[in-house]
């Protein structure tokens, strides 16, 4: 493939866009404005596109795994395309099709299996954190010591009975959050927009390559 | 009638004034002027991690994060992080790691499969490409994606875990679960629930700007470094201001803030 197709024309629309919506912020003039909109229109269609071209690549990929009748990851990927079928098969209750049958086993689908898979999993973070807390709190060197502090400090602090052994705790613990962990915070945050800032600029100028395909 | 947006004028100046420095950085690379940046600690890290996970037969993994729609505001970042998996991808192929990458983003889906392909043609090994088997699509949607790892890294055992880019509520989830397995970990974060968890919780933590650096420190371009070297002089201007801001507010006086309102 041509370096023309494969970075040139990418590299150009990509700075075009960028100049548009940045102008599009920043000015009045009106033939920028709806160039911005539409531009914005344009991603939610290829994004569009996007999604149809990745659950064709998704469906093709664990088709590819189902077709090698490997033992350990064969029976999940044909029950991913399993519910994947039912779940777009149903999805089409939404526009009307299929009566309400179809449209009670979406809502059952997903109030009866989906939402009640997503509490369990909410609920596993607790765990997760319960055990993540026990590796972090271990003072291995000077800052490990102040993570332990600031942590018991927080944790003693957001609990009832925190404040009912001693009141400051509330204030130490509000302390903590808005005075060293919000100035780190918004130290943090601006360099973050700095770096994004410096590798648009990068993006927009062709230096950064690697999102076509990889090549250097 | 007023070309510029009311309010924003102060804005669009000091944007103009950052990318000129950042342009004049860049310009002074091309001409030889390379700038040395700081060693970064988990720079090493990554060589060493997919050392370790040659050595010890497991696979590393690699996400470019969590977030659902690569045409946010934080695709900058997914870009990012998909430089970094340039690198990791093309090292792991030249030292014969097993590498897998996951994702929940459709679209980087697509691109994470076609740069870790681009991988295996740049090392002569386009054979031993299983996108299948590397590149799993986990879930398109968070909770899922959650499950899916835990499975995931049960399943394949992974020596090592890289992950950069945008995340929301997984880090917990996935970091705890590495660690189940005895994988090193390398992980970055730009705010939120993340940065605090992989601060915390994991061998080597990439906070903030650093993941957008991470990729031009690894390639070594000259021209990416000059680009790191320019945000550093924008970060003096920023500080100048900052001070300046200070004292004013100190002594009572408005003028920044309608400066900043022009």
């Amino acid at each position: 493939m041509s370096s023309l197709i494969r970075r040139q024309i990418p590299i150009a629309i990509v700075a075009m866009l960028s100049t548009i919506l940045i102008l599009e912020y920043f000015t009045t003039i009106e033939s920028i404005d709806s160039m911005g909109k539409l531009s914005a229109e344009w991603a939610v269609v290829i994004g569009s596109f996007v999604m149809g071209l990745g659950s064709v690549g998704l469906v093709r990929r664990h088709g590819k795994i189902v077709m090698s009748m490997n033992k350990t990851d064969s029976p999940y990927s044909l029950l991913l395309l399993v519910f994947f079928f039912a779940t777009t098969i149903m999805g089409f209750s939404l526009f009307g099709i299929g009566g309400p049958v179809l449209n009670n086993a979406y809502k059952s689908m997903y109030n009866d299996i989906f939402m009640v898979m997503s509490t369990v999993t909410w609920g596993l973070a607790g765990f997760f954190m319960v055990s993540g807390a026990y590796r972090a709190f271990v003072a291995r060197n000077k800052q490990g010591l102040v993570l332990v502090v600031a942590g018991l400090f927080t944790l003693i602090g957001l609990v009832p009975i925190g404040a009912a052994i001693w009141p400051p705790f509330v204030a130490i613990q509000e302390w903590i959050k808005n005075v060293p962990g919000s100035a780190a915070s918004a130290g943090i945050s601006l360099g973050a927009a700095l770096g994004g800032l410096s590798f648009a600029l990068r993006l927009i100028l062709g230096i950064e390559r690697t999102w076509l395909r990889g090549s250097e | 009638m007023e070309i510029l947006e009311s309010g924003r004028n102060f804005d669009f100046v000091l944007l103009i004034a950052i990318l000129v420095i950042m342009y004049i950085a860049i310009f002074r690379a091309s001409k030889g002027k390379v700038p040395t940046l700081r060693k970064l600690p988990f720079v090493d890290a990554i060589d060493n991690i997919i050392g370790r996970c040659v050595e010890m037969g497991r696979p590393l993994t690699f996400s470019a994060g969590e977030i659902r729609d690569i045409q946010s505001s934080s695709s900058t970042l997914i870009t990012a992080a998909l430089s970094v998996f340039g690198y990791v991808a093309r090292e792991s192929v030249k030292r014969g790691a097993i590498l897998y990458v996951y994702t929940d983003v459709p679209g980087v889906y697509l691109l994470e499969q076609e740069i870790l392909r681009q991988a295996y043609v740049a090392e002569g090994k386009p054979e031993e490409y299983r996108s299948e088997r590397v590149v799993p699509f986990l879930a398109g949607q968070g909770k899922s994606m959650k499950l899916g790892i835990m499975g995931f890294a049960a399943r394949i055992k992974p020596a090592g875990s890289i992950i950069t880019g945008v995340w929301l509520s997984s880090p917990p989830y996935i970091v705890e679960c590495m660690a189940e397995q005895g994988a090193m970990q390398i992980c970055g974060g730009t705010g939120g629930v993340g940065m605090s968890v992989f601060a915390a919780l994991s061998d080597f933590a990439i906070i903030g700007e650093e993941n957008y650096a991470l990729g031009a420190y690894l390639s070594r371009d000259p021209l990416q470094l000059a680009n790191i070297a320019g945000k550093d002089y924008v970060k003096l201007v920023l500080l100048a201001i900052l001070v300046i801001g200070f004292v004013l507010a100190s002594i009572g006086s408005s003028a920044l803030f309608d400066l900043l309102s022009w």
